[in-house]
């Protein structure tokens, strides 16, 4: 494992994928930042008493919790489909390829870690400015933060976005894999992922998951229990094709060359 | 891993650099509206920033009557307002959180609440410094830690 742990490394200290990371993380953070200022909710209570203000105080502006929206998720195509191409075709054609593949370690192995890297980074990049955003914008009312995000709130939204960033990276991953070269791989890239945002398609990401994400959370204010449901609409698009896009990776990387 | 942790940090200094400066050029001035069916009912608003906004309320209930201003998150009466006819008011919102309008009066009524100015409160710029300002501290100590003694 050694050898494994050391590419990680490697594959997480490149300048040139750090500064997409960079890139990516402000500009999401600009987006949900904005999301999060413009946040807003009205409700009414009749008749009014304290103790029902203070309990649905906490609830109801789960409605205007940001979900994914279009800005960020153009970042988000861009950051995966940069790190993929820079990753695995970049490397072709910079060369560096050919030391890499000498290196004692089975060719799915390497494809495999950089899967990894590139998870971790778009994840990094695109997960945490929501929730420093929320943070910082809410951050005047601790208990407020507390009460909205509570109750597995943050972990579902956690698992939407995941869901998101897992098909940007496997999608962009194969299309890099299938190019001849680096700029065939970017333009294909965006083009494959940015598509549905242009025809409007609200079966496929970005518009059924913040779709979903939207009636899980006016379900979760209103206080329905079951919302298990919800996921129904992205497992297929979100869950599946990624994992087969992935595991067809896996077997077309041992097939590759180091040109 | 040095490199990796300084850019991330540097991810987090810069987000927090443009937290600080996001709001003063993203101004929105948003209106919500609501119905008072009766005495003793609400309408709540719930604001993500300290802010400063109008209130009008109209009736066609000629008595006098009373809006109260109840702030949820800390639990206080923040306003009475109370008139014949209709009101106009500006107030301030301290901080994010909902805020409920409770009519007291007979009748029915109508409330608009439209933000004038959004603002960062004081909790938020100390909370924004505090994380900022040890970023910064740990990122500018970031060199030493590789040094070989």
């Amino acid at each position: 494992m050694g050898t494994v742990r050391t590419q990680l490394e490697w594959e997480l200290n490149d300048p040139l994928k750090l500064a997409v990371f960079l890139f990516g993380f402000l500009l999401t953070g600009l987006a949900f930042l904005k999301d999060a200022l413009s946040m807003g909710a009205t409700g009414m209570l009749d008749p009014f008493s304290q103790e029902s203000a203070v309990h649905y105080a906490r609830i109801i502006p789960r409605l205007a919790l940001p979900t994914l929206s279009q800005e960020a998720y153009s970042v988000l195509v861009f950051v995966a489909v940069m790190l993929s191409s820079i990753s695995i075709r970049g490397e072709m054609d910079s060369l560096a390829a050919l030391t890499v593949y000498s290196l004692p370690i089975r060719k799915w192995k390497l494809f495999l870690v950089k899967f990894a890297s590139i998870l971790v980074l778009t994840t990094l990049s695109f997960v945490l400015p929501y929730f420093l955003a929320l943070g910082y914008v809410l951050s005047g009312s601790p208990s407020l933060l507390r009460g909205i995000l509570g109750d597995g709130v943050w972990s579902n939204i956690l698992a939407f976005f995941l869901i998101a960033v897992f098909y940007a990276v496997s999608v962009s991953l194969s299309i890099a894999l299938l190019s001849p070269n680096s700029f065939a791989s970017i333009l294909g890239g965006l083009a494959l992922l940015y598509v549905p945002v242009i025809l409007g398609a609200s079966s496929l990401p970005p518009f059924n998951i913040s779709a979903a994400m939207s009636s899980y959370l006016t379900s979760v204010a209103y206080g329905m229990g079951y919302t298990g449901t919800t996921y129904g609409s992205v497992v297929g698009v979100g869950f599946f094709l990624p994992s087969a896009l992935l595991a067809a990776s896996v077997i077309l990387s041992e097939r590759r060359d180091a040109r | 891993m040095r490199r990796f942790m300084g850019f991330f940090l540097l991810a987090i200094l810069l987000f927090t650099i443009g937290s600080l400066l996001l709001p003063r050029y993203h101004q929105e001035n948003p209106t919500t509206s609501g119905f008072f069916s009766g005495d003793g009912s609400s309408v709540s608003v719930f604001v993500p920033t300290a802010r400063r906004v109008a209130i009008n309320v109209v009736t066609e209930n000629g008595k006098g009557y009373e809006v109260q201003v109840f702030d949820s998150v800390r639990n206080r009466f923040i306003a009475n307002l109370s008139a014949m006819g209709s009101i106009y008011s500006e107030l301030e919102l301290p901080d994010s959180g909902t805020y409920y309008f409770v009519y007291h009066g007979n009748g029915t009524a109508r409330i608009a609440v439209g933000t004038l100015a959004m603002y960062p409160s004081g909790n938020v710029l100390k909370i924004e410094y505090l994380i900022g300002g040890t970023v910064a501290f740990v990122l500018a100590a970031l060199p030493w830690m590789g040094v070989k003694q």
